[in-house]
């Protein structure tokens, strides 16, 4: 099926570029994607480590910001004309989402860009791999109450989450862009794109509880959002994965839930809109660890780790560490596509999706953030679309989770993803 | 909309014949309605004589004679007399159906449960009956949320088939739908439409009339009872019903 997905892609392709001879892989015309200037999240992306695609490749994945820019989009892990590897993923294919034929490709790190613009005094970068995509069309939203089983509301979703879990990034950073995208049966719509503040600067929940302070925040002014990042530490993760003969390692506790509160405010504070969802990754590539140079510890690392008896023991540490000349353990390196330890395999809680705009206008630009939100575009502001409805019926409405059945690994793909 | 035609012509029907029914009634001047009328309108003349002057100047001879007052054309007095020639029906009843909402954002899940039903009116002709009806659908029991339906129509029924029981009834007007768990209640209103068909069975003074009524409503907003906004402006609701009344007609 996988190969006949390619041979369909790659034919549709390839007729597209017979017929216009200068369309990119995405949709936008070559021509007008060399000629537009470079965001500055375009073209950072350089192979390493055994990936087989150029950047020259991997650039004609592009698509245009509504600033004119370039800007890299959604790939699948293979190049569908050449067959070369880009070594990392960026989850679903929006393709298929009911909300691509209206949203288009998604520009990643366009928030980023127009933060640059906004005169705040602060600039938020990321890189390329993190960029996350999900979907799902017609997905039931959960009206509680007994009451509440009357109704049935159903949505398309598309989102994009800069969820990087490879570095030490997002151990004190707190600012990553989302874009996302909802359209219900209850007449519920909203597109929106921004920097979310998932919690405080410079800290995280870790898994295991508590706060940690991770250093200093990049921005150092990040302003704090609600929600949080729950990420695991060192200290949590050598107690649940370091277990004696006879015990299974908890591999659960290196999940990382990132649970974002984003808003839409007016500049003197009323809120439009207001959307919850929660990012989670089951089995990312590093953890927190103070002991180590760059904070980073490593979960493969970890399988090749003995402290008495105590080891990692699970299915997941099986085949990544080889017993050394010396005698001890050596793990692979955590860049290894035979390591599980990548990322690969996410899902999305939906939540809350919250518009009190009733008769409002239902375009509005809002700074990076999502503040100062009003209907004329200024410097750095980003277009938003919130429907016109206020959606609060006075019982909870939450949406499910979408993702958790998908595992985006294989064809080359491995850490950093 | 065609219902909405049908509800004119319908109306035009029921007017006219309650009119032809008020001119027999004019042109029999023993029946109670004429002699009721002529003793109010004498006794009016005799006080108005005795207690004020006349208010008209004096009729010119070209001029049109007055419409005399027991003629007065209006439909109200119209159906009066219909009432009183042909006299008046009502039933109460009890059944037993479907309902449900469909809307975009609705579970589109009918339930089964009692309803009740009484209707009063007039008969405009023997076979030809026009009144007003009310139901209520009572979905209550057990579940943890309520599930009332409720209307109220203008109806006509006819009897279509000459000596036959077997009737045909419609009706136009409002149905509510909601839908209610003691936390909060999602409830929508919108213009309605009633069709039946029964049959009267003879029993003493009374009639056992069993029933087969569909109920369909449109355009409804729905709306939820604690924050008042609306999740959807197009709730429709289907109720589907079979009765057994006890009818009387007078």
């Amino acid at each position: 099926m996988q190969t006949l997905t390619r041979v369909a892609y790659a034919t549709s392709f390839a007729v597209l570029t017979a017929c216009s001879g200068e369309v990119s892989p995405v949709g936008v015309s070559e021509q007008d994607l060399a000629a537009a200037a470079p965001a500055r999240a375009f073209g950072i992306w350089t192979p390493s480590n055994g990936d087989t695609c150029s950047p020259a490749v991997h650039n004609r994945f592009g698509t245009l910001g509504a600033d004119s820019k370039k800007y890299p989009t959604w790939h699948p892990p293979t190049d569908p004309l050449t067959g070369c590897s880009f070594g990392h993923e960026h989850g679903r294919d929006p393709h298929g989402s009911s909300l691509y034929r209206d949203i288009g490709d998604l520009p990643f790190g366009y928030a980023n860009e127009q933060l640059d613009a906004a005169n705040l005094g602060m600039q938020r970068h990321e890189d390329h791999v993190g960029h996350k995509v999900e979907w799902e069309n017609d997905v039931r939203i959960r009206v509680s109450g007994n009451a509440g089983s009357a109704l049935e509301v159903t949505c398309d979703v598309l989102t994009k989450l800069h969820q990087g879990t490879h570095s030490k990034d997002a151990f004190t950073n707190n600012l990553h862009e989302i874009m996302y995208h909802i359209r219900c049966s209850d007449r519920t719509e909203l597109h929106v794109t921004m920097m979310s503040a998932i919690g405080r600067p410079g800290e995280f929940q870790s898994s295991c509880g508590g706060t940690v302070q991770a250093g200093v925040a990049s921005p150092p002014n990040a302003p704090a959002g609600g929600g949080h990042r729950r990420v695991p530490d060192a200290a949590c993760i050598m107690s649940r994965l370091l277990v004696s003969s006879g015990q299974q390692s908890d591999f659960g506790s290196l999940h990382e839930s990132w649970e974002t509160s984003n808003q839409i405010r007016t500049a003197d504070g009323k809120q439009l809109a207001n959307f919850d969802p929660y990012f989670q990754v089951f089995r990312p590539s590093r953890f927190f660890d103070p002991a180590m140079p760059g904070l980073v510890g490593r979960p493969v690392a970890v399988c090749a780790m003995e402290i008495g008896e105590r080891k990692a023991r699970g299915s997941e540490c099986s085949g990544i560490a080889s017993v050394s000349p010396t005698g001890g353990l050596l793990s692979i390196p955590y860049d290894d596509s035979r390591s599980g330890f990548n990322g690969v395999r996410r899902q999305i809680d939906i939540n809350n999706n919250n518009l009190r705009n009733e008769g409002g206008p239902t375009v509005w630009y809002s700074d990076p953030f999502g503040r100062n939100a009003r209907t004329t575009p200024f410097p750095g502001s980003i277009k938003q679309f919130i429907s016109a409805v206020n959606n609060d019926y006075g019982v909870g409405v939450n949406g499910p989770v979408i993702g958790g059945n998908r595992n985006y690994g294989g064809a080359g793909v491995r850490a950093p993803n | 909309m065609p219902f909405l035609f049908l509800a004119a012509v319908a109306t035009r029907a029921i007017a006219r014949a309650a009119w032809r029914g008020a001119a027999l009634c004019c042109a029999v001047s023993n029946t109670p309605v004429m002699a009721s009328a002529q003793s109010t309108t004498t006794a009016s003349a005799a006080t108005g004589a005795a207690t004020t002057p006349p208010t008209h100047t004096a009729r010119r001879d070209n001029a049109p004679p007055p419409a005399p007052p027991s003629a007065e054309p209006t439909i109200g007095a119209a159906l009066r007399r219909a009432a009183d020639t042909h006299g008046l029906w009502g039933s109460v009843g009890v059944g037993q159906g479907r309902a449900g909402l469909d809307c975009a954002t609705c579970a589109n899940e009918a339930s089964k449960a009692y309803s009740f039903q009484g209707t009063l009116g007039i008969r405009v002709t023997p076979r030809f009956l026009i009144g007003a009806e009310t139901f209520a659908w009572l979905d209550v029991i057990g579940g943890g949320v309520d599930r009332i339906a409720r209307g109220t129509y203008l109806i006509a029924r006819s009897y279509p088939v000459r000596g036959s029981k077997l009737f045909l009834h419609g009706g136009l007007g409002v149905a509510s739908f909601e839908v209610n768990d003691g936390q909060v209640a999602f409830s929508t209103r919108s213009p309605s439409l009633s069709m039946a068909v029964g049959y009267d069975w003879r029993l003493g003074g009374v009639n056992l009339t069993p029933s087969l009524t569909a109920i369909g409503s449109t355009g409804g907003r729905l709306n939820s009872d604690r924050t008042g906004n609306a999740i959807t402006d197009n709730a429709r609701m289907g109720y589907l019903r079979s009765a057994l009344a006890l009818s009387w007609y007078r």
